[in-house]
């Protein structure tokens, strides 16, 4: 993955505009968090594969940035992104301290995840 | 000796067990071990960063190859289940699943996690299935299980461990099994080894914890 250039993730975004698009968002404290005493508890969400077709959307911020997409009944959100990596059919964004650890992750493809095709999305 | 090691992710066997199965191997025992899940959901993507979400299952793959050829595991099952989700399983799914690795490969003695006492949802439910699977066997076939424990309350509700590796004539292939993990321990390795060349007694009191509950026939 590479720092974010917001022009790329802009770039993406217009590409995937109007097109049926998977998404895979998850935030995690890690499952160590209250063991290691960091924090009272473990706090992570994660959900994926969910097909979606947004109206608008737009990169926010001056880093770590936000992307957040309007779908007709909603939205999708996540803030606190630093990395990325572009696949021709979509973009892993991520948000990753300096231990390399993931904190969020906001996925957006036209193919569909887990299929065993990733192998190749470097 | 057969020896049947399960555990739901890559590195699980290392910091659980590497001294431990280093001694089967160099016994002449076969181990073979089954990594239930790919620990696609792990947080750490390497320092520097070596993968994205979507590859970080194929980069540990390898990973787990190069560790398992450095501890002398001879043969690693992926199990291909998604981490962190195995504890929304049917139980019954899981049972049979190692039930099936028992009978392929008949070990004398299996490793797992104690469950209830290994933190981690993935390590419970490991555990729970291991268990379950070997009680529904006959008495006189079942393999021992040896059980790790690691939560905060396992002494003190456990009481003291049936059996204890001593993992200093091994602790150089622990590390570099530890480092062959490098999406996960990249950040900390060079940390850790400094700490061990001082021989810090935390950090050597931490790594040496190779210790095992013997489940009750």
């Amino acid at each position: 993955m590479k720092k974010i250039n917001p022009i790329d993730v802009e770039q993406q975004l217009q590409k995937l505009h109007g097109e049926t698009v998977y998404v895979h968002l998850e935030t995690t404290t890690g499952a160590y968090a209250a063991h290691h005493g960091n924090a009272s508890m473990s706090v992570c969400a994660l959900i994926r594969n969910i097909p979606i077709s947004f109206r608008y959307g737009s990169i926010q911020g001056k880093g770590p940035y936000t992307v957040g997409l309007n779908i007709e009944d909603g939205w999708v959100y996540a803030e606190g992104l630093t990395h990325m990596t572009q696949w021709p059919h979509g973009m892993s964004l991520a948000g990753i301290d300096s231990d390399g650890k993931l904190a969020i992750c906001l996925q957006l493809s036209t193919k569909k995840f887990g299929t065993g095709e990733e192998r190749d999305w470097t | 000796m057969n020896v049947l090691v399960i555990f739901p992710h890559a590195d699980d066997e290392t910091y659980s067990s590497a001294a431990t199965l280093r001694a089967h191997h160099e016994a002449g025992d076969r181990i073979i071990y089954a990594c239930l899940t790919d620990g696609q959901n792990g947080r750490n993507l390497g320092k520097p960063i070596v993968a994205n979400r979507e590859t970080l299952r194929y980069v540990r793959r390898r990973e787990m190859l190069d560790a398992a050829q450095i501890i002398g595991i001879d043969e690693v099952i992926f199990g291909g289940m998604y981490d962190k989700m195995i504890q929304f399983m049917p139980t019954a799914e899981g049972v049979h699943y190692v039930r099936a690795l028992i009978e392929a490969h008949k070990p004398d003695r299996i490793y797992t996690f104690y469950p209830g006492f290994a933190v981690h949802s993935d390590h419970d439910t490991t555990g729970a299935w291991v268990v379950e699977a070997v009680k529904q066997l006959p008495l006189a076939s079942r393999p021992d299980v040896y059980m790790v424990a690691f939560s905060k309350d396992a002494l003190d509700v456990l009481g003291r461990p049936h059996v204890e590796t001593d993992i200093m004539p091994y602790i150089h292939v622990k590390l570099e099994a530890i480092r062959a993990h490098a999406s996960q321990t990249s950040s900390t390795i060079a940390d850790l080894e400094k700490k061990v060349k001082k021989k810090d007694k935390n950090i050597l009191a931490w790594l040496a914890r190779e210790r095992y509950y013997i489940l009750e026939r």
